[in-house]
């Protein structure tokens, strides 16, 4: 039984991860109807601006400022990649152009890495350090992230409720159309929604810096995961990911726990294909008809 | 919602043909990059011994690009560094060595693309490498046809004579590993060992040899477990086989911070419990960089028999020596190689030249396969890992004679490590 609640808190604790990469997933998808394929490396290169910057002597204030950085980098650089995605969907009448580009930035990403830092994985120093749990240690990382993603949460639920950028942004999900004919600057704001993504995963990738694998390959990996908690729980609807995240961490913790390390990607696709067989939308995605 | 599905399906489609492409997981990684040729002159520095006459050129088979590229950086190294030395000392048969590049990208596709190349324009006359199983088994049919000697560097066990006719392994094999390990178990007199390691090709290959050696030694494998190649958290596998109790851990990873990872889960369970690890556990960089030196307590390694040294004796000059002239050669690649890695690149140019050399110049598969499988034993005054032999059973250069148990942390220049049993 120990045994078991050691794994589920881990489990929270990378799945709190794969919430953020949701959360990303959410923010561009409600303004654009774009899925962008790159979440997962951009996760890797927040977490890179850690391996580039931390040591061991970083304070812990020094330690929140970088995080904060990573986030306004990785902000502008999925910015930059949203004006890239979108252009070519703003004259086309073929609306698939997005496939090309986001999967095309998520290879020269790959590329990039391998020319900054090598084919190894790069490591963190451990600024957190380890909390006593049922007589284990666990890394206080996984506490920073879920802290992270709990307040990521709260503060984009906020944002999207109470500001005006945030309202319009929600008015774009809801029906992006009648939003630009009140006159939204739906393109200005598209971007945004990019950056929004940068944001949480440039945070995300460099709070959890210490439990990602950092190397040139490992996008693909948190791409997958990220999609499926998004997928799960329920595509735009940040509360369903919120949940997601964790349910899909635990589940494939406790696969390599009971299964072996061999089946967790086969559990958390399992978990996937169960969840749309019962309610295809997702744990908490809504129906998206709307009557006239 | 119709656009929503439209998009999710795409979507889906997407990226499981990315997941396709780029492959996930095990020390076989493929990945995207341009076929990118080189040839090297090997150059004479006007030594009495100046090589002349039509060039021998050797393919070098790597990834120079894609996932594996750090391997392919070790490997064009090793073969740029040993084409110098070998035109130096007079090339292969008086002849000068010529290099021919051809990036594998880590890919059979690509491999076999590079290999046709190697074999109808640059009309090569041996070839070393490739590097990753795959692309070897991929590639051999056509060096086979074609009937030129080659050197790989892979550890498959697929790589039988019958496949691999003419071609001969500088790496050492998975089952010649756990071969060393059981002994070291026994020899550390546990009488039950847990096992983990990734879930890729080579390392299911361990964990079969495993079961069947730790069997015949009466020792009892009380579980096994295996990790994604992306995983960071291995206390899930540490928690099962903590369970059964092991008196010992026999680790088989396959990076240095896969090797950390494991022990890292050792610490943080407060699982206090001996760990013979493998080949990985010589990558001490990364490990310690990912656990602590400290974590290194009650660890050993296993690395090649020319990378340790015992206190008394020192490093081997030859390896010293090795040392040195890779590093003078290119100081930048040598401070982030694997030279024991390097070695293995260095020394199937070394074999070449002796396989001809012993053989009045011939440079025909069938005629220096037959020698080589006849008894020779390779590098005993040349190159850095000595006393290599094969036989028509067995084509693998490296067995557990060419293995020593390490203490990982205890490094001199160049990785080489302090062996654990020094008499």
């Amino acid at each position: 039984m120990e045994e078991v609640l050691i794994i589920t808190m881990r489990g929270i604790g990378i799945g709190a991860v794969y919430s953020l990469i949701a959360y990303a997933f959410n923010a561009v998808f409600n303004a654009t109807a774009v899925l962008n394929l790159a979440q997962g490396h951009l996760l890797v290169l927040g977490g890179l601006v850690g391996a580039e910057f931390v040591t061991a002597d970083t304070s812990f204030l020094g330690w929140l400022v970088l995080a904060v950085v990573a986030g306004v980098l990785l902000a502008v650089f999925a910015a930059a990649q949203g004006v890239i995605t979108l252009a070519p969907l703003r004259s086309a009448s073929e609306q698939w152009s997005w496939l090309v580009t986001t999967l095309a930035v998520s290879v020269i990403i790959d590329a990039l890495i391998l020319r900054w830092r090598g084919p190894s994985a790069a490591v963190v120093p451990d600024i957190l350090g380890l909390v006593d749990v049922l007589g284990t240690r666990m890394p206080r990382t996984y506490i920073a992230t879920l802290v992270l993603s709990v307040a990521a949460f709260a503060g984009l639920a906020t944002f999207y409720r109470r500001s005006r950028t945030g309202l319009a942004l929600s008015a774009m999900a809801q029906d992006f159309d009648a939003a630009r004919a009140t006159g939204i600057a739906v393109g200005r704001l598209q971007i945004v929604a990019f950056a929004i993504s940068g944001a949480l995963l440039g945070m995300g990738g460099f709070v959890g810096a210490r439990a990602l694998s950092l190397t040139p390959v490992s996008g693909l990996h948190y791409l997958v995961s990220g999609f499926i908690a998004c997928v799960v729980g329920g595509l735009g609807n940040d509360r369903g990911a919120l949940i997601a995240g964790p349910l899909v961490g635990v589940v494939t913790m406790l696969a390599a726990y009971e299964f072996g390390g061999q089946w967790q990607t086969v559990a958390a696709l399992t978990v996937l294909i169960a969840v749309l067989m019962v309610r295809p939308r997702g744990l908490l995605g809504s129906s998206s008809m709307r009557a006239v | 919602m119709y656009r929503a599905k439209s998009v999710l399906r795409t979507t889906v489609i997407a990226v499981a043909l990315l997941a396709t492409m780029v492959g996930c997981g095990d020390d076989d990684d493929e990945g995207a990059g341009t076929t990118d040729d080189t040839s090297t002159d090997g150059g004479a520095d006007g030594s009495s011994e100046e090589p002349s006459g039509e060039d021998l050129v050797i393919g070098v088979l790597a990834p120079v690009t894609g996932g594996g590229a750090g391997i392919g950086e070790q490997a064009q190294l090793g073969a740029e560094f040993a084409a110098e030395k070998l035109n130096e000392d007079g090339g292969i048969d008086g002849r000068p060595v010529r290099l021919a590049i051809a990036d594998t990208q880590g890919d059979p596709t690509a491999g076999v693309s590079a290999a046709r190349r190697l074999l109808t324009q640059e009309d090569i006359d041996f070839a070393v490498g490739p590097a990753y199983s795959q692309v070897t088994l991929a590639t051999l049919p056509l060096f086979t046809d074609a009937g030129v000697l080659t050197v790989n560097v892979t550890g498959s066990e697929d790589l039988t004579p019958e496949e691999a006719p003419n071609s001969f392994s500088m790496l050492v094999n998975a089952r010649a590993q756990i071969e060393r390990l059981v002994e070291e178990a026994e020899s550390q007199g546990h009488s039950s060992v847990a096992f983990i390691s990734d879930n890729g090709t080579q390392a299911q290959t361990a964990l079969a040899a495993a079961e069947e050696l730790l069997d015949e030694a009466g020792i009892e494998l009380t579980g096994s477990q295996q990790y994604a190649y992306d995983s960071t958290d291995m206390s899930p596998q540490m928690l099962d086989l903590r369970g059964g109790e092991p008196d010992a851990l026999i680790a088989f990873p396959s990076t240095g911070d896969h090797a950390g990872y494991i022990l890292e889960a050792r610490e943080q369970l407060n699982w206090d419990i001996p760990v013979i690890g493998g080949y990985g556990y010589t990558l001490t960089g990364p490990a310690i960089e990912v656990a602590g030196e400290d974590a290194f307590e009650n660890v050993t390694g296993l690395n090649y028999a020319s990378f340790s040294y015992c206190e008394e004796d020192g490093m081997d000059p030859a390896v010293e020596e090795f040392i040195a002239g890779v590093e003078e050669f290119d100081s930048t690649v040598a401070a982030r190689a694997d030279l024991n890695y390097v070695s293995l690149w260095y020394d199937a140019l070394h074999i070449i030249k002796q396989a001809v050399e012993a053989n009045d110049g011939a440079t025909d598969a069938e005629t220096l396969t037959e020698w080589v499988e006849g008894g020779a034993t390779l590098n005993e005054e040349v190159g850095v890992n000595r006393g290599l032999t094969a036989s028509a059973e067995d084509h693998f250069l490296i067995g557990t004679e060419q293995l020593a148990v390490v203490h990982p942390t205890r490094v001199l220049e160049g990785g080489v490590q302090q062996r654990v049993h020094c008499d």
